[in-house]
């Protein structure tokens, strides 16, 4: 196969998969504007009234409301205690680091499913089943993770002479903690932040089994309201999703580069 | 290298604590930052409490006998449920089939995904912030939302229905959703992002030279992608399949959405142990034989590879 | 071997040239070096020769050849890069064995090629080691064995030994010599170190802001730098500001501060020009002033550093210039810092430079 041949096939495959990707989400945006009741595609005539009709529906906005508390508190939760184990984690020289940087890693491999169910039984056991209190701790797991993943990754990148600088200079510990690292991390801890209330916020596997009929997610809502009825509401209040989020993303990625979140063991 | 700072550590801490109201002339000498992974304790805490007692705890119920809408703990053991998953040719092909769609899709994202890599790694770098955000676009929405997405383009009304229908290729509709091939591409479309960004970080330690030595030496870009470039980003790639591995084994949502009630997948059987007949204890088998399945074969993965990698690579 | 031309070859960035208008010739079997200082356009050049960058401008020529658009991969290059670029993943054999095996040599063939390359840089005993457990001498063996092992038209070598420490940089440069001289080799070779340049090559191309300032043999280029750049990166560090008050075919005289030397020329100098002479601080005597001398200089020690065989004096003279002299010891034990002293030397190593 000759160079021009090979480098012609690349590109075309590379934009297949392109499209592969972003396919399922412009045909929502796309279908949100139908007319018609019914989900086809193309749309045979255009009309914002699912966005109203989204807006109306009380499961969606009380699922909204629950979804955002949810994620708020759980990253409110998770940064102090992530960002105080990336940082002993980064100062450590313990023999048992390996095992701790393991341990943080598990609830991004245990399954979101399993998680879920764990959950729900052990706080059964102990008494515990109230929906928020449930999906609080499940979410707090969710969103430390990559909070401490993000906040390793800018620790990575400072320059131990810098906090040696500093302590040569006079500082307490706690001076080069505030004044030195915190400023400097910044930005990993607020990606960190972001992505942890992003995955939140869209969660369902975790979430499936820690809700209950009173209190919901907006993404279990949604799947509830799929069941029985399929209309571009749903394709409505999708859309408005994906546009926050997506905003919201590409500033994280000017500002801090959203390659770190998944770095590779 | 660890022990002897260890060592030091520790006699630093223990000369600090012990050294009292200094009767030294000097300054009272602080411990240093070194010995402080004190801090990551909290976080540690949470995990153990809120993730791993609980995942015991569902193993444990596992071995207890089945007492539909039982929850707690009692002292019976037995291994009555693992023998009746292991007994049943029924469970045994519905996890050889979810060992199967989770080693179909593995195998096809991690083909996507090099290449996908690859494409970012060679694109100019104004180009790259824009690519990164439409490969993990799909991570962004909420799974709800993605196979919706899904239904939409592969349903009987659905893009490529009515783009076939209207180039006059096919007259009747094909159905596409709910079958295996459905499952497969919905989850290869959520798992792609978590292939390409983990090769895409290994790519980024290799020597740009590297390649280029490869050209000069009169290799084109096929065989330097794939005998130079790709055998260098084994680490991502090994992480890369480990992760999607685990999590298409494990998935739930997309394949009941996609494929159906009776797609099939050991998910399914589990969503239905809890929620709809309530044996959790059988429900718990199941769980512990996924995690079970999954673990070994993701440490075979890292066994083979970490050997043959073993004599070259420079870890970091 | 092949010859390699180049013709008017331009890089260029919007409006910043990184070669300008560059012409060359490498004949068959020469070892030339281009050198200069970081940015000056010798790694673009090489990167062109190459066939990594392609000139907005100019032809390259391979024996005759235009191979401007051509590829790395077609033009039977072997390259050594700073970085050695070793493949980690394969042993020693088979990265010698890659370029081979890319042509579709039959393997009995590419063996013994691998075979005598291996044994060529002494390394035939390492064969399944891999990159990684290799020393860095070991490893710059590796690269240019792998280099050879396609019998290259031209081997390329990019500042491979910046990185190295003095001892085995030595050792691989004389390796390097006798190894392109034993094969026969044409070469073309980057650097921005002027010792090695000296060293090594047959001709050198120094170069400033992407253009060549003097092409030649290194003795050429050491004893008769052509212009003021050439000869203070040569080592011709000192430059006194002077005024020509005679002038004919082959020699001028030039009156610097209240004193007048003898300085070999070119061509005439018209009278009362302003120019520079430039003097190696090897070949300056500075002793004790005694009486004053209408063909030296006059100054005080500001200050002396001590090298080893020889120590270093800066000497400021009246006029607000300076001038440093690099002298042994025993030539000047009772010099020191605030001694008023004399600086001599002869005519026929200053060079002239209009100012």
């Amino acid at each position: 196969m000759t160079d021009a041949l090979q480098a012609w096939s690349f590109k075309i495959l590379v934009w297949a998969l392109y499209v592969f990707l972003l396919a399922p989400l412009v045909c929502i945006i796309v279908v949100s504007f139908n007319y018609e009741p019914i989900q086809s595609f193309p749309p045979a005539s255009w009309s914002l009234r699912w966005y109203g009709e989204a807006l109306r529906n009380t499961g969606f906005t009380h699922g909204t409301l629950v979804s955002a508390m949810v994620a708020l508190c759980a990253t409110l939760a998770a940064t102090p205690l992530g960002v105080l184990a990336a940082i002993g984690l980064w100062s450590s020289r313990s023999r048992f680091k390996p095992a701790i940087e393991a341990l943080f890693l598990a609830p991004i491999v245990v399954p979101g499913l399993v998680t879920g169910i764990s959950l729900l039984v052990a706080l059964a056991a102990i008494e515990v089943r109230v929906a928020p209190v449930r999906l609080f701790v499940g979410h707090v797991l969710i969103v430390m993770p990559y909070v401490i993943r993000t906040t390793l990754a800018s620790l990575a990148q400072l320059d131990p002479a810098l906090k040696e600088a500093a302590e040569t200079l006079g500082a307490s510990n706690r001076q080069v903690l505030m004044k030195i690292i915190l400023p400097l991390i910044r930005p990993g801890i607020v990606a960190g932040m972001i992505f942890g209330f992003i995955l939140s916020f869209d969660d369902v596997n975790v979430s499936l089994f820690l809700v209950d009929a009173r209190t919901t997610t907006l993404p279990i809502a949604v799947m509830s309201y799929l069941q029985y009825s399929f209309d571009p509401s749903v394709a409505a209040i999708s859309s408005l999703l994906i546009a926050v989020t997506f905003i919201i993303t590409i500033a994280l990625e000017r500002s801090f580069g959203l390659k770190r979140l998944f770095a590779g063991n | 290298m660890a022990g002897g700072a260890d060592l030091e550590g520790t006699l630093e801490m223990t000369s600090a604590a012990t050294a009292g109201p200094s009767s030294k002339a000097g300054p009272r000498r602080t411990p240093p930052l070194q010995s402080s992974a004190a801090l990551a304790i909290p976080a540690c805490i949470v995990v153990v409490a809120a993730l791993l007692v609980p995942l015991a705890y569902v193993l444990l119920l596992s071995l207890n006998r089945s007492a539909p809408g039982v929850v707690d703990l009692n002292g019976s053991f037995t291994l009555a449920n693992y023998t009746r998953f292991l007994s049943s040719s029924f469970y045994l092909r519905v996890l050889g089939k979810t060992v199967y769609l989770a080693a179909m899709t593995t195998a096809l994202c991690a083909t996507f995904g090099s290449i996908l890599a690859l494409a970012i790694w060679r694109a100019p770098a104004r180009f790259r912030g824009l690519i990164i955000i439409v490969v993990i676009s799909p991570l962004l929405v909420s799974i709800v939302t993605r196979t919706f997405g899904w239904m939409i383009v592969l349903g009987d009304n659905g893009l490529i229905n009515t783009t076939l229908m209207t180039l006059g290729v096919i007259r009747t509709p094909l159905h596409l959703m709910f079958t295996d091939g459905a499952v497969i591409v919905g989850l290869l479309h959520v798992f792609l992002p978590l292939m390409v960004l983990p090769i895409l970080t290994a790519l980024d330690r290799i020597d740009p030279n590297v390649p280029q030595a490869a050209n000069t030496l009169g290799a084109g870009r096929f065989t330097t992608a794939t005998q130079v470039i790709l055998p260098l980003a084994t680490p991502g790639l090994v992480s890369g399949i480990t992760i999607v591995f685990s999590l298409a084994m494990s998935s739930y949502i997309t394949p009941a959405l996609m494929g159906g009630p009776d797609s099939g997948m050991i998910t399914t059987l589990i969503y239905q142990q809890f929620v709809v007949t309530f044996n959790w204890q059988f429900g718990a088998v199941l769980v512990a034989i996924l995690l079970a399945v999954s673990l070994m074969l993701v440490g075979a993965i890292l066994f083979e590879t970490g050997r043959r990698t073993r004599k070259w690579m420079v870890r970091r | 071997m092949a010859q390699v031309k180049l013709k008017n070859v331009v890089a260029r960035y919007d409006d910043f040239f990184a070669v300008d208008h560059v012409s060359l010739t490498i004949g068959a079997g020469q070892f030339v070096t281009l050198l200069g200082p970081s940015g000056c356009g010798k790694s673009t050049t090489l990167r062109i020769v190459a066939g990594l960058h392609q000139p907005d401008e100019g032809v390259v020529e391979f024996n005759g050849r235009d191979v401007t658009g051509v590829g790395p991969a077609q033009r039977n290059i072997g390259m050594v890069f700073q970085s050695l670029a070793l493949f980690p993943h394969m042993t020693v054999a088979q990265n010698v064995a890659f370029g081979p095996r890319m042509k579709k040599a039959p393997q009995a063939e590419i063996d013994r090629q691998v075979k005598r390359m291996l044994e060529i840089v002494r390394l035939d005993h390492l064969a399944d080691r891999f990159p990684v457990q290799m020393s860095g001498g070991q490893q710059q063996r590796v690269a240019l064995a792998r280099a050879l092992a396609i019998a290259p038209s031209i081997l390329i070598l990019d500042e491979p030994f910046g990185a190295l420490d003095r001892k085995l940089r030595e050792a691989m440069q004389v390796e390097l010599h006798a190894l392109t001289r034993q094969l026969g080799i044409t070469a073309l070779f980057v650097t921005h170190d002027q010792e090695e340049a000296l060293m090594l090559s047959d001709a050198i191309g120094v170069m400033n802001k992407g253009r060549i300032e003097q092409f030649g043999p290194p003795q050429e280029i050491y004893r008769a730098p052509k212009t003021r750049f050439v000869a203070d990166f040569m080592g011709m560090t000192n430059f006194l500001t002077g005024e020509v008050i005679d002038c004919d075919a082959s020699s001028a005289k030039v009156r610097v501060g209240g004193s007048v030397f003898a300085a070999p020329v070119s061509g005439v100098l018209g009278r009362g020009l302003g120019v520079k002479l430039a003097i190696r601080p090897e070949k300056i005597t500075v002793e004790d002033a005694g009486e004053a001398d209408a063909a030296s200089l006059e100054g005080s020690i500001r200050q002396i550093t001590y090298h080893g065989n020889a120590s270093r004096y800066v000497v400021d003279l009246p006029g607000g210039e300076a001038l440093v002299a690099l002298q042994s010891q025993s030539r000047a034990a009772e010099l020191a810092v605030g001694s008023r002293v004399r600086a001599r030397w002869k005519a026929e190593d200053i060079s002239v430079f209009q100012d």
